[in-house]
């Protein structure tokens, strides 16, 4: 999952991404509105996470250019500005979500995880589909038969895609947007390789390979 | 009684009577003493004619030449009448019959009038006169009955009386309608401070007249004043709040890193203090937002706006896929400014929203008073901690978090409204219902 971070404290800016990245999403930063509102129409987000106080634009304005040019993005906004007006006029203007600073991280980590879910239609809590049931806090999967297994970041990240669009066809080029940030080196054949080791670990039927077009998710039933 | 209508009207009203009374008075006398004079005049002339009737003969009898007498005289209780004294004899006019006239002897070239009651008890004017005629002293008394001057003098009284009555009416009636007509502005002007108080209007009318419009420009600029002032403090707490948060919030992010967990103790000893810290700030801040009751500036709009704060806490507590109705009954304009609202509205519906199992339900009744009710499906609280809750002061260092998180600063908001916070257990829904009555 890539984020969106738009924030101009840089202290703040460089905890939160951190913090953010070791909970497995690929985060890109903007910390200004003008850079935020065009890094915002590349459709490759999964998420937003905007702050209101910014210099050139403000956030409000930003979401409500998003909006009004049918930008669907899900925009959690993370601000100071913690008035129930303002939370009434940050939802008005198309928030899906919000919090008030200062925050706990875990408490941010499960609201992006619940609006997550949420856009794609999928339940709070534990992310559960075709036999699995995974814990992003522990980025860990638990199948069926209730075996626990332990996943690196990138195979984490990986699942976390596919359970979310189980039964999809996701392109290489499309996994790879979603896994890393601008600044990472992105070859696109180092994602087959991950494909191997999550196959390895989930059974080699879950992931099905078509030829031009990229994997599905089969699961159990594959 | 301090009212400028009624202290004018007052004095008007005094002065009037006190100015009327007296004309009243003085063309009375006039008039009584000029009627009364015309008739001593004629009183005189007919002296003159008696003294000249009276025949002396030698022997010194006094005798009176009836020819040379005005009939009046001689028709019994006619009203005009004579009396001749001398110091041996009395001649009496025939008109007085067998009465006598009381009167007094009068020196010779003396004069007198006094007032007598006559015959049939007429009230008589006698002009008493002292003559020397042929040697001998005359006291000559000549009397008229002054009732018909007096009956046509009380008849005019009475038609004085009224006309001056109906004018003192009249001048009064004018004088009020005056002064209605010239106070009107004021209670226009009053009229516009009690909407003005309720954010209809947000400057007076200036087209008064010249007397109030100094007052007017003063209240406008006033109100200006206020609300710039008002405006200014938020926007600087506002701006205030952005600026600690972010430290503070970096703060807080950094006890979370791996260098600080190797710390414990420190690290506890950290987030305790920023925890503090974050909560003491939030709480002065909200509070020093508040508009108070002293100027609305945008009244909050239940119809439109609690909508709206309904799809936030939806929006908040989604996971919890929460049923929220509300009622509105009576006006849709609240007499409270819309971030104070919110920010009431918002906390209790957090609360009931954190703690209800699946339905949270809001009534709002703004009529004469303003009655907000909200309940919810949750546990509730026992009765002895609501009492507890209700009783604990609004002031910061007896603020706690824990259960009703939201409620001191609720508390604070209706307290500054001047209105009453109730806790119950909610009849229909089993969990807590949180009652607020403000007058409007």
């Amino acid at each position: 999952m890539r984020l969106l971070l738009v924030e101009d404290d840089e202290d703040l800016l460089n905890l939160l991404k951190k913090d953010l990245e070791k909970a497995g999403f690929a985060v890109d930063i903007a910390m200004d509105g003008v850079e935020a509102e065009y890094l915002g129409f590349e459709a490759i987000y999964d998420l937003a996470i905007l702050d209101l106080g910014l210099p050139q634009r403000n956030g409000i304005e930003v979401l409500k250019n998003w909006r009004t040019k049918g930008n669907g993005l899900p925009v959690l906004i993370l601000t100071a500005r913690d008035a129930w007006y303002e939370k009434v006029d940050g939802f008005k203007a198309g928030a899906d979500d919000y919090l008030a600073k200062p925050f706990h991280i875990e408490e941010l980590l499960m609201r992006i995880r619940a609006l997550i879910h949420r856009t794609n239609h999928h339940p709070a809590g534990l992310l559960q589909a075709a036999g699995f049931t995974l814990d992003e806090d522990k980025q860990t999967v638990t199948t069926d038969d209730n075996i626990i297994q332990e996943l690196t970041g990138i195979e984490f990240k990986l699942l976390r895609i596919f359970l979310l669009h189980p039964e999809k066809i996701l392109s290489k080029s499309t996994l790879t947007e979603h896994i890393y940030d601008e600044s990472s080196d992105k070859d696109s054949n180092v994602i087959e390789v991950y494909i191997r080791h999550l196959r390895r670990k989930l059974g080699h039927s879950t992931i099905e390979t078509r030829r031009g077009q990229g994997y599905i998710f089969k699961g159990k039933s594959g | 009684m301090n009212s400028i209508q009624i202290k004018l009207s007052l004095g008007l009203f005094i002065s009037l009577t006190l100015s009327f009374a007296y004309l009243w008075q003085t063309t009375n006398d006039s008039i009584r003493s000029l009627s009364e004079d015309y008739v001593l005049q004629h009183l005189k002339h007919d002296a003159e004619s008696i003294l000249n009737a009276i025949k002396i003969d030698n022997l010194n009898n006094v005798t009176l030449n009836l020819q040379q007498i005005e009939p009046v005289y001689l028709r019994p209780f006619s009203g005009q009448y004579f009396q001749i004294k001398t110091n041996t004899s009395m001649i009496r006019s025939r008109s007085l019959w067998d009465q006598e006239l009381l009167t007094p002897n009068m020196a010779v070239g003396k004069q007198k009038s006094i007032y007598l009651t006559g015959p049939k008890k007429q009230a008589l004017i006698v002009m008493i006169y002292g003559f020397k005629k042929q040697g001998q002293h005359f006291t000559i008394a000549v009397a008229e009955d002054l009732s018909p001057v007096l009956a046509s003098q009380q008849a005019f009284q009475y038609r004085y009386g009224y006309t001056v009555g109906f004018l003192l009416i009249f001048l009064i009636s004018c004088q009020i309608i005056i002064l209605r007509l010239n106070f009107h502005p004021f209670k226009q002007i009053q009229k516009q401070i009690t909407k003005l108080r309720q954010g209809e209007l947000d400057q007076l009318d200036t087209h008064v007249p010249e007397e109030a419009i100094d007052l007017v420009r003063e209240i406008n600029h006033l109100l200006a004043a206020l609300e710039n002032r008002l405006q200014r403090s938020r926007n600087a707490l506002g701006d205030l709040a952005h600026a600690l948060k972010r430290p503070l919030t970096v703060i807080q992010q950094l006890t979370e890193s791996d260098e600080l967990k190797s710390q414990p103790e420190s690290r506890h000893a950290i987030q305790k203090q920023t925890t503090n810290m974050q909560g003491i700030m939030q709480r002065v801040l909200k509070q020093a937002r508040l508009a108070g009751d002293s100027v609305v500036i945008l009244k909050f709009n239940a119809r439109e706006e609690l909508p709206e704060l309904i799809n936030v806490l939806q929006s908040m507590y989604q996971e919890k896929s929460l049923s929220i109705e509300y009622t509105i009954t009576g006006k849709e304009l609240v007499d409270i400014d819309r971030e104070d609202m919110m920010e009431l509205l918002g906390n209790l519906l957090d609360n009931a929203c954190k703690w209800a199992q699946s339905r949270v339900k809001i009534t709002i009744e703004n009529s004469q008073f303003l009655h907000i009710q909200i309940e919810d499906d949750g546990p509730g609280i026992s009765e002895v901690n609501r009492t507890k809750l209700i009783e604990r002061g609004t002031r910061l260092d007896e603020m706690k978090e824990g259960h009703g998180l939201g409620l001191s600063i609720v508390k604070y908001m209706v307290q500054q409204y001047d209105g009453k916070l109730k806790l119950d257990r909610s009849n229909t829904l089993g969990g807590l219902t949180v009652h607020i009555t403000i007058i409007n």
